[in-house]
């Protein structure tokens, strides 16, 4: 009785444990665990061992790693919803095989972020608590917990579940160790014309609702910052559309990545071919200009009239403490801006050079993330304070580290439990 | 049945939403934005369970067992 | 129901910073945390330099905008003008500490045991306090205070929470003074009901021109400055604490 003749029948590689892949899942566990370890000394003896300290007095920066990487995992939750309503919306079937990878993505992402925001509390436990108990509504954290924790993951996971069942029910007709998995996320799909209709209607309407929490999600998110009239540098209506611009960027730009490493595990022609890949570049590209005149907006106009204030956050950004990460993040978001359009114009994509643009400007956007949130409290204090400074330590980085790990782990084993590929429609692989 | 008890979802999980919030959280009046507490502690808790019961229609509408269509 | 304000005389102040250390050991707070700080200012170039000095409590401002964006309203604004953070309820997310325009806050970023202004669990504390025991712990920090009936007062209670310039509360319900105003040798600080015509911030503020900081954020301040000057765009901070733990 061979189980593994038996699971290398199951497409997608799914119940197939390759060694390649139990290497990198042993990787990513090992680089979970060491995050762990730094989050409870964290926790323990408190966020003295991070880099942040005090505004003010102090000369630090009170949100840092952390807050960046909160911001850049609810980015990359940007995906998965605006895939799915296009292919529903806009009939795009030739984009089908992303759709559930994108999913995925977008649930990976958002509890990524919701860890890290815990990460970063003084009192975490009572912080969960607390938050469900008091939230408040004029807080901006209010739509960041409610909709965007509570409703916008919620109802991916709902999403998500849907339009897995009629491949979980296909893979549970096969006899494998994972058939309980498969019964369970089919949950009685029969594939009957009634079930399909209902699937279509369904699948519809949640993501026509689901899209209108994307655009809350991200500007709420943006509002946190932009709403500060404290805070040079933060105060600005332009936050929240660019939060959601960024997010698109960086959601796209995983997506690319992601669908490259798929194409290149799955053994057959899964209809990840260069016409997918050459809609995302187009779609990359158009977000990278809206971002990049967001950018030369947002410079112009503290250039020209901001404040004294604003204008030292400015200057330290572009050839000061913080130059080095901005033009680097301009160079990773510029760049494959030029290499998309060329491939545009000239109709001729490349994946690794799409991939190679996905990884660049995701860089960017965390090198942006981090530029909002930190340079606006060490040199943006309205009142005389000497400038400060902050570098995070190793406690933050593998706290950090180990949320990518964890998300790249989560991903992993999703692979060898259900397709990450939608089955065509006949139902056989 | 089906139908009933889906569109009842959404109607609950949005009531619930708009009562949480314009009842029992949000500030009214003109000295409002200082104020500090809910109404009734745990209003947000009740605000999160009305989104996922919207949602959560979803996945009643489409896994009610068959027998449930004749109603 | 009194509406409380403070009035700094800078025309007074002369940056002995005696109100920093009285703070300090009223509140017990932690090292390098600072809820009365003062600035020491020089501007202009040498050899045309000015010197100021810049009393900074925190501004208790009627627009709080700390108060607006605390996710669980510990940080909240009582009837009679104190903005007050419950240290209970603070869960730790740092937010009020940028929403603040003044740089007031201070988060409890270890355990404070370690760092208080006296050390009162160290067996060599009888040394330090000249025989005196127990050490000066004051034992009004860890009472419930106002009619909402919340721990507000003292600061470095446990770590992970936030903490700011509470106007001693604790001293403002028995009818006393802070212990800032109690303590200026010149009578720098002035503090009261501004809404008592007869008393000392209302004369002030009929009799005397006044500013208050940063008033184009719009928070509306409840601490307004006599005589001197804002602090202009080349205003340089000089002496500093020694305040990075």
């Amino acid at each position: 009785m061979s189980t593994a003749t038996q699971e290398a029948r199951l497409p997608r590689g799914v119940g197939r444990l390759t060694r390649g892949w139990t290497i990198f899942i042993l990787a990513m566990v090992a680089i979970s665990a060491l995050g762990w370890i730094a989050y409870i000394r964290e926790f323990t003896q408190g966020m003295t061992v991070t880099g942040m300290r005090n505004v003010g007095t102090m000369g630090g920066a009170t949100w840092g790693l952390y807050i960046t990487f909160v911001v850049y995992f609810v980015g990359v939750s940007f995906a998965g919803i605006t895939i799915a309503a296009v292919i529903r919306l806009f009939k795009l079937d030739h984009l089908r095989p992303l759709a559930r990878m994108a999913e995925v993505l977008t649930v990976v992402s958002l509890i990524l972020g919701a860890i890290a925001i815990v990460a970063d509390l003084g009192q975490p436990l009572r912080g969960m608590i607390n938050l469900f108990r008091y939230a408040r509504p004029q807080s901006p954290f209010f739509g960041t917990f409610t909709l965007v924790i509570s409703g916008y993951l919620f109802a991916s996971l709902v999403y998500l579940w849907l339009t897995s069942r009629r491949d979980a029910a296909v893979l549970a007709q096969r006899p494998s160790r994972l058939r309980w998995i498969h019964k369970i996320v089919a949950a009685g799909y029969t594939d009957t014309p009634a079930e399909r209709e209902r699937h279509s209607k369904t699948t519809f309407w949640l993501a026509i609702s689901i899209l209108p929490m994307l655009v809350v999600a991200h500007s709420t998110l943006g509002f946190v910052f932009g709403l500060q009239v404290g805070r040079p540098g933060w105060y600005s209506a332009l936050q929240a559309p660019a939060f959601v611009v960024l997010a698109g960027v960086s959601g796209t730009g995983v997506l690319i990545v992601l669908a490259a490493i798929v194409r290149k595990m799955m053994v057959r022609d899964v209809g990840l071919n260069l016409q997918v890949f050459a809609w995302l570049g187009r779609f990359l590209m158009l977000l990278l200009f809206v971002y990049v005149y967001f950018m030369v907006t947002e410079l112009l106009t503290s250039t020209y009239a901001g404040s004294e204030r604003e204008l030292q956050v400015t200057r330290e950004m572009l050839w000061g403490e913080y130059s080095w990460i901005f033009w680097s993040a301009v160079i990773m978001l510029v760049i494959p801006l030029l290499g998309l359009t060329i491939q545009a114009i000239r109709r001729s994509w490349s994946i690794p050079w799409l991939v190679v643009s996905g990884i660049a400007v995701n860089l960017g956007a965390i090198g942006k993330r981090y530029l909002i949130a930190v340079p606006s409290q060490t040199h943006g204090q309205l009142l005389p304070y000497v400038d400060g400074s902050y570098t995070p330590t190793w406690v933050e980085f593998a706290v950090v580290a180990s949320l990518l790990a964890f998300g790249a782990l989560v991903i992993g084993v999703f692979m060898k439990v259900l397709p990450i590929v939608e089955l065509e429609e006949t139902g056989h692989a | 049945m089906r139908k009933r008890l889906t569109i009842g979802m959404i109607v609950v999980g949005i009531a619930l939403m708009a009562i949480s919030y314009f009842v029992l959280s949000a500030p009214w009046g003109v000295e409002s934005v200082a104020n500090s507490n809910p109404r009734m502690q745990f209003a947000p808790l009740v605000f999160v369970v009305g989104v996922m019961m919207t949602f959560g229609s979803a996945l009643v509408y489409e896994m009610l067992p068959d027998r449930f269509d004749r109603d | 129901m009194a509406k409380y304000a403070m009035a700094v005389d800078l025309d007074r102040c002369q940056g002995c910073r005696a109100c920093m250390e009285a703070c300090k050991i009223e509140n017990n707070t932690v090292q390098s945390v600072f809820w009365m700080y003062v600035f020491r200012l020089e501007s202009g170039e040498y050899p045309d330099t000015k010197m100021s000095f810049l009393p900074r409590p925190c501004q208790h401002c009627d627009n709080a905008p700390c108060v607006k964006v605390c996710p669980v309203g510990a940080r909240y604004k009582r009837q009679d003008g104190l903005v007050l953070t419950d240290f209970e309820r603070c869960i730790g997310c740092r937010y009020c500490e940028l929403a603040c325009p003044y740089g007031v806050n201070y988060f409890n970023w270890t355990k404070p045991e370690r760092r208080q202004y006296l050390d009162f669990d160290d067996p060599g504390i009888a040394a330090v306090t000249g025989g005196v025991l127990p050490p000066y712990q004051n034992p009004d920090l860890a009472v419930k205070h106002g009619e909402e009936q919340r721990l507000t007062a003292g600061g470095g209670h446990f770590k992970g929470v936030m903490e700011k310039c509470t106007f001693c509360v604790h001293r403002v319900e028995k009818g006393l003074q802070p212990a800032c105003v109690a303590t200026c040798p010149v009578g720098a600080l002035v503090f009261g009901d501004v809404e008592d015509e007869s008393g000392e911030v209302a004369r002030m503020l009929r009799d005397r021109a006044h500013f208050r900081l940063l008033e184009e954020a719009g928070t509306r301040p409840s601490v307004m400055y006599f005589g001197g000057a804002p602090p202009t765009g080349d205003s340089k901070e000089i002496e500093t604490v020694k305040a990075r733990v």
